[in-house]
This record gives structure tokens, sequence and C-alpha cells, in this order.
């Protein structure tokens, strides 16, 4: 059975492609669009997804949306209604958007893709993200956890996978959302919604929970896990410019405007603080809400998806101090996300329902198709390119490695990457200067051979694959703290990319060639993007990438691109 | 000077007199250059005419450098490290950016509705539209060269910037009188005509798009406070709904058919 699944219109678009029960492509619009967090409908990810597959649309067995939208438009029309009369500035823009195209799904994406109405179906948003969740991980049976904004109702569901099915245990309804809780706080604290949030947790480890109470009082708990959001300080219903109200700037104190310096040091860390409250408040509701999971389902293993399972810190508390021993998260945990459990969803509970497909990797995007820019020099084989990768990296220089298939999800993990000599206390703000220009307190992560980050950092375990996929914040061993500075965050902790002999030979080996020559296991690893722009999609975007900033050498395949 | 110009002028002069409306409109240049550059760079590959090759990838260069340029400023005015343009942006007007009211996947570049440019226009239709996009390029760049002379710095990019526009204009237009003197008039009066409705056509369609919605507003205004009024005060007075854990039906529990299930948009 083929199967297309979708995402659009609410966090990143995408589109997935399965074929009896492999997923053979997945990846985001933005990639092709360039438009960062492109949630327009995926019409780029699908031509991609189909010429992966070498299929056309009429190969189709059934095109899935994430999403019900008749669901979401009833939660949209009541959130509306219930902020009445104050919605009046959104109704209108709301009802156009819904009346206008929306509504009309249907006929769109039977248009868009050139199938017949009766093969366009439609599942759940928490359905979607809970396959997406379950399905890929290596867990015959699981608990699952979806903590997302909002897709039609749900905003938090609790599920258990066992076998080819998932079974849905509870769900809290809008609008008590703690993902847009987190969101509005970002917000608030002058970063966009929607993409801030990151940077919110790399600002908490600056700050003390000093403001914990004040969130906490915003949000209650009840005896079976479920929790209320004291709604008069949010606008997550109707008001379509913030998030939040006057009412949080009596509780929180003024709000960072977009842009002003970040208090962060010195006698003022206000937003520092703020950031650090807001991750140890939600870091404990993620906390109560797997706990409650876990005496529904008490099984060995947790999934996660939605928005919060992108936070590092709070999965690394989960494993931590939560009751699971083992731990799986959706690389593309976000809506994206949902393109690949809808498609999974429709396999398993439509079709044959064979689970075939565990995600090993996250190298499901486009492969490098353009040719090759001018100044392009052909290297001989894998050797030369590690050869030329090594002399650039020993020689201080920071380097671009394109090759293969992007990868699916926010993270790069060794496809689109930017690689450079960890050692130094200059090497994060050469890269910060010559390229990434992102702010001075977000760090950088390693990428270290598997079987050697024990030297490094302290490892959980029961997350190997979150740690292959750059989901758990580690602690940093006290001598590595010393030796690599520009991997540590502030707090003593790092992200680390452990890489698989298996999975991605040659990353591995160029690691390892790497810790040969230097004693340190672990080059600097990050995407390949300036800042605000998707990372590269291929081979034409890294050269453009190349020629806008300062980086010294790119290899894309085995060409090499030198100033 | 028409209606339109006076608008354009007014809203410029309001650009460079907020700070962070002016890092907006540098790095919103700085993407409409970037990406104009990497079209014709594209464009340069393809074609098999060496003059228009050669013309193609200095113009190519000269966008990338305009493009580097205007993020430079941007940088400069940076009132501190964490000032990020992306999140400003958010919140701040896009006057300038080209693609403003339309899906950036319908326009190009230059703000034209055609996509696939060279290989979907053939070379003389690409000319003329380069000629008549570089020709309002220059126009508006001239405007910002006379509002910035305040600004020593930003003044000087756009004297420089204008100098290539002018070069730009003119070898688009080299070129083209190269083709009517090789006997392809009708065929560059032709791309020329299209070229010019294709924006006017925008223009004309972005106007009418832009009053459609504020018609409708209107009409959504008073719809609100009328027909939804009883149902809005209704569903404020029963207020949000209580937290708890909602159980729905299994999927596969669901009418026995999981298919019809999915089928359903509810």
């Amino acid at each position: 059975m083929r199967i297309l699944g979708l995402s659009a219109f609410g966090g990143e678009a995408a589109a997935a492609l399965i074929v009896d029960g492999d997923v053979v492509a997945a990846a985001q619009e933005e990639r092709f669009s360039r438009a960062p967090h492109d949630n327009s409908f995926p019409r780029r990810s699908i031509r991609y997804c189909l010429r992966q597959g070498g299929l056309t649309a009429a190969d189709l067995d059934y095109v899935v949306f994430y999403e019900k939208p008749l669901r979401r438009f009833e939660r949209v029309l009541a959130s509306q209604l219930r902020g009445f009369p104050t919605s009046v500035g959104t109704f209108g823009r709301a009802m156009f958007t819904w009346l206008g195209d929306r509504l009309w799904l249907k006929n769109k994406i039977a248009s868009e893709v050139g199938v017949p109405h009766e093969q366009v179906l439609f599942t759940e948003h928490h359905q979607a993200h809970a396959a997406s969740a379950y399905f890929p991980s290596p867990f015959d049976e699981a608990a699952v956890l979806v903590a997302d904004g909002a897709g039609e109702w749900a905003t938090t569901s609790l599920h258990v996978g066992k076998g080819a099915s998932i079974e849905p245990l509870g769900e809290l309804a809008f609008p008590h959302s703690l993902s847009l809780f987190h969101s509005a706080i970002t917000e608030f604290l002058g970063f966009a919604p929607g993409g801030g949030e990151q940077r919110v947790m790399e600002l908490a480890a600056y700050g003390q929970p000093t403001q914990a109470d004040q969130l906490r009082s915003l949000l209650n708990f009840g005896e079976e896990g479920e929790f209320t959001i004291d709604m008069k300080p949010f606008r997550f219903g109707f008001d379509g410019e913030r998030l939040w109200g006057p009412a949080l700037v009596e509780t929180l104190g003024p709000p960072r405007e977009a842009g002003a310096p970040l208090r962060m040091s010195g006698d003022d860390r206000r937003d520092a603080d703020l950031a650090a409250s807001l991750q140890l408040v939600v870091e404990d509701a993620l906390l109560t809400l797997v706990r409650t999971l876990h005496k529904r389902a008490p099984c060995e293993a947790l999934c996660l998806a939605g928005e919060l399972a992108l936070n590092q810190n709070a999965v690394a508390r989960l494993l931590r101090d939560g009751p699971f021993e083992q731990l799986f998260v959706q690389p593309a945990a976000g809506d994206a996300g949902g393109a690949l459990g809808a498609a999974l969803w429709v396999h398993h509970a439509v079709g044959e329902g064979t689970r075939t497909w565990r995600q090993q990797h996250a190298f499901l995007g486009e492969p490098v198709t353009e040719e090759p820019a001018d100044g392009a020099r052909t290297l001989d084989g894998d050797d030369a390119v590690l050869d030329t990768l090594l002399g650039h990296l020993l020689a201080g220089r920071s380097v671009g490695w394109v090759r293969g298939r992007f990868e699916w999800g926010p993270r790069s993990l060794g496809h689109r990457s930017l690689l450079s000599d960890p050692r130094g206390a200059d090497a994060k703000e050469r890269i910060n200067r010559a390229i990434k220009r992102r702010e001075d307190f977000r760090p950088y992560s390693p990428a270290v051979p598997a079987e050697r980050a024990a030297e490094l950092f302290e490892l959980p375990d029961g997350c190997e694959l979150p740690l292959r996929f750059m989901q758990v914040s580690v602690p940093v061993k006290e001598a590595a703290r010393e030796a690599l500075p520009a991997l540590v965050h502030v707090d003593g902790t790092a992200r680390p990319q452990l890489v698989d002999a298996e999975t991605d030979p040659l990353f591995h080996r160029l690691l390892t060639r790497f810790a040969e020559e230097t004693g340190v296991p672990a080059l600097l690893h990050t995407s390949l993007n300036l800042r605000g722009d998707p990372m590269v999609r291929g081979e034409e975007d890294a050269h453009a990438l190349f020629t806008r900033s300062e980086l010294d050498a790119l290899v894309v395949e085995d060409r090499l691109y030198e100033r | 000077m028409g209606l339109g110009d006076i608008m354009l002028r007014r809203r410029s002069r309001a650009i460079w007199a907020d700070p962070a409306r002016t890092l907006l409109t540098l790095e919103s240049f700085a993407r409409t250059e970037e990406d104009g550059g990497r079209d014709i760079a594209t464009a340069a590959r393809r074609v098999h005419d060496s003059e228009l090759a050669g013309h193609l990838e200095r113009h190519a260069k000269e966008e990338l450098k305009h493009a580097e340029l205007f993020r430079r400023r941007a940088r400069a005015l940076s009132p501190s490290a964490d000032a990020t343009l992306a999140e400003a942006e958010v919140t701040s007007d896009k006057a300038y950016d080209l693609t403003r009211g339309r899906p950036s996947s319908e326009v190009d570049a230059h703000g034209f509705f055609t996509l696939g440019l060279l290989d979907e226009l053939g070379e003389v239709p690409y000319v003329a539209m380069l000629h008549v996009a570089e020709q309002r390029a220059a126009a508006l760049f001239t405007l910002h060269h006379e509002l910035t002379k305040d600004d020593p710095e930003t003044h000087a990019i756009f004297e420089e910037i204008l100098r290539d526009e002018n070069y730009h204009v003119a070898w688009t237009r080299s070129m083209l009188d190269r083709w009517e003197e090789e006997g392809r008039g009708d065929e560059v009066k032709k791309a020329l005509k299209e070229a010019r409705t294709s924006r006017f056509m925008g223009a004309w369609k972005r106007a009418g798009a832009r009053g459609g919605v504020v018609f409708g507003r209107v009409v959504m205004t008073v719809f609100y406070f009328t027909l939804m009024l009883p149902f809005g005060l209704f569903a404020r007075l029963r207020g949000a709904p209580a937290a708890r854990w909602q159980t729905r039906p299994s999927p596969s529990a669901v009418e026995g058919d999981p298919l019809a299930q999915a089928k359903s948009q509810a």
C-alpha cells in the first residue's frame, strides 16, 4: 500500500511517503521553499516524495492529512465565540481563512495531488503525533505522550502502543495546553513562538528559577494528572497577534521587547531567571504527566511527540526522574512529524497493519541532485573527502559538509553540517562570526563516535536513539569541560550527537580519524544554514551559503569548494 | 508625481526614521537581491549566447554583492548582538518585501507572478523581464538613496548599488536592442509588453485582493455583532471547558471501520 502523509497550515508543512510500511521519503516544505517554518501546502515536498519513490499520484492508494479540519474549525469558532467581543479583530481573519480555503481541504488535496476524493483521508492531530512516535520506535509495547500546542481540541494526550496498534488513554482539551503556555512565555521573553522555544531553553541555563512560583500559580494540576491553565493572562484562543495579555505583566513584570538586550548577566538576570523558571515548571509538569501515563500504561518504554518533545533538557529530566526506563522521541517531533504519523497510522489501522519499519536514521530527505557550481574541484573517493575535511579541520578552518539525503526533522545530523575543531576557547566565536551569527548564549553541539561518548559525557541508559538524534542534553565530564569549552553549555551540559558506525560510517570515520590526530573524539557540529534560514537543501543552497558567508571550505559529495 | 509615488515616498521616509524598520528593510533588500542573484546565476549557466552569459554572470555577482552590502549594514546598525531580525520581522511591517501580499511560491525574486524564469520563458522574455524589474529597482533605490542622506554609510551603499543597477538596465536594454537589430523586434516588443503587463496585472490583482479583504472584514464584523452575538454571549457565559482526561473510543472500535472514520473530516 502506498500512502502519502501531509501536514500543513499549523506548524511546519511536510510530506512523507510510505510504501508497504517502509518510509521511502519524508521532508519539510521549508527545505524546498526556503521560507523558515513554512506551513503552506507542501507542494514541493509532495513532488519530491513521489519522485523519490518513483511514483505518480495515480500510484497512490491514499493521501492522508494529519488533522480533522471540521473539528479544528469547530474549535476555532468556539474560541472566537468564547472571546466575544474582544475577538472581533480576529474573527474576520479566521473566518476568511477557514471559509475561503481550509474547510475545502479535501478538494484542495485531491486537486493539488491529483487523486480522487475518496482516496483522501484524515487522521486526528494527536493520533498522527502518537503514530509518529510509536510506530518508528524500537519498542513492541510503549506508553506514548503527545504534548503539543493544539490540534483539533486535544492539547495533551496519552496513548499506549502494543504491536501494530495504538489505543488512546485520555486527552486534555484546548485551551489547557502546556506547549502553548511555553510558547506564550517564550513570546513574553521577546522570542518568536514556534521557533524561539529552543533559545529560551538554552537561555534558562543562565538563570535561577526565581519566578517558578508565579508560573506555577498559573498552572494547576488535579489529582489525576490533569491540569488547567489560568487563562486570564493568556490569549490562546482568539487573539492572532499575541499569546499573552496584560494580566501576565501584572504577574511577571514587564516583558522583553524583541531585539532588546537580554537581561542574563550581572545584577539583572531577569530574562534568564524567567527562562529558568519556565524550564523548571514545564519539566515538572511533563514529569507529572508521564507519571500519570505510567500509572495508566505501566510499560518500560516511553515514546514522545509534540512540540515539547523537542526540549532536550526536559527529555533528559523525564529520563532521569521519570518512571520509564527507555525512551524514543520522533526526530520530527513537531507538526512536520504529523505527516509521517498520519501515513503510518493509515498503514497500520487501514492497511495490512504489519510493523516493518523501525527508524534507525533520519536521512529521509532529498539527495544532492544539482550540478556543481563553478569552481568545484573533484575529490577522488571517500578517502580523499575525509583527508580534505580533516586537513581543513586540523588547520582550524570551518567546513560545510553536504552529502546524501537531507535530514528529517529540525536537527542536522551530519548530512547538511557545518564542522569545526572544537578545541580552543574561540571555536564558538569563530563559527558565530563567520557563519551562524547566533546569539552568544547559545551553545553548539558535539558529534562523537558512539563508542567513545562515555569518555566525554555522563550518558543515561535507555536512550540510544535519542542520543543518535541529538534529542537529549547530558552532563559533560569534568575533564572534557576544560578541553572542549566551545561545546559545553554554561550549566555543564551538552547536546551530543552520537554517531554510529553502522548507520553513518563516513561521518564515524571522520570523527575517528580526527580523534586519532588530536586525541579528541568530538567535532563541533551544527546545521549548515545562516541565521534565520532553513538548513541548506543541496549543492545550490550550500554554494550560495558559501559565497555569502566566511565559511572556509565546502565539500558537497566528492566536490570541494575553497576560497 | 502620482498618488502611488507619494505614498511610497511617505512609507520610505518612515522606514529610515525607525531603526527597527530600517533593519528589516535592509534585510528584506538583502534577501531580494540574493534571490535575484541566484536566479540569474542559474540562468547564466544555461544560456548559450556568450555575451548574454557574460552579462548575466556579472549581474548575478553584483546582486549577491548587494545582498552582502545590505546585510553588513543591517549588522552594523543592529543595536545588540541578540537583536534578531527574524524575530522582529514577526511583528513588523514587511513593506519592502517584494513578495508582499502574495504567496512566495507564486512569485519570482523580482516580484513577478511567473515561475521557472529562463527555462520557462526563454531568453528574450527573461531579459525583458529583467529589464523591467531593474528599471523599477533603480527607481526605488534612487528614492532610498535620496532619503538616506543623513546616514552617510547607508547612502553610500545605495550609491554603489545604483551604479550597478544602471548598468543592469543598460545591458538588458543593449541585449534587447541587439535582438531587435537581428530581426526579432516583434518578439522583443511582445516580451517587454508582457513583462510590464505582468507587473501591472500583479499590482491590479493585489489591489483587488486587498480591497476584497477590507470589504470582507467589514461584512464579517457586521456578522459578528449581529448573528454571532447570541452565540458569543452564550459561549462566554458558559466559559472554558473543565480540564479533565477525556477518553475517545479507540480508532479500531469506531464503527468497526477505521477507513470510514479516516474518510470523515470531523
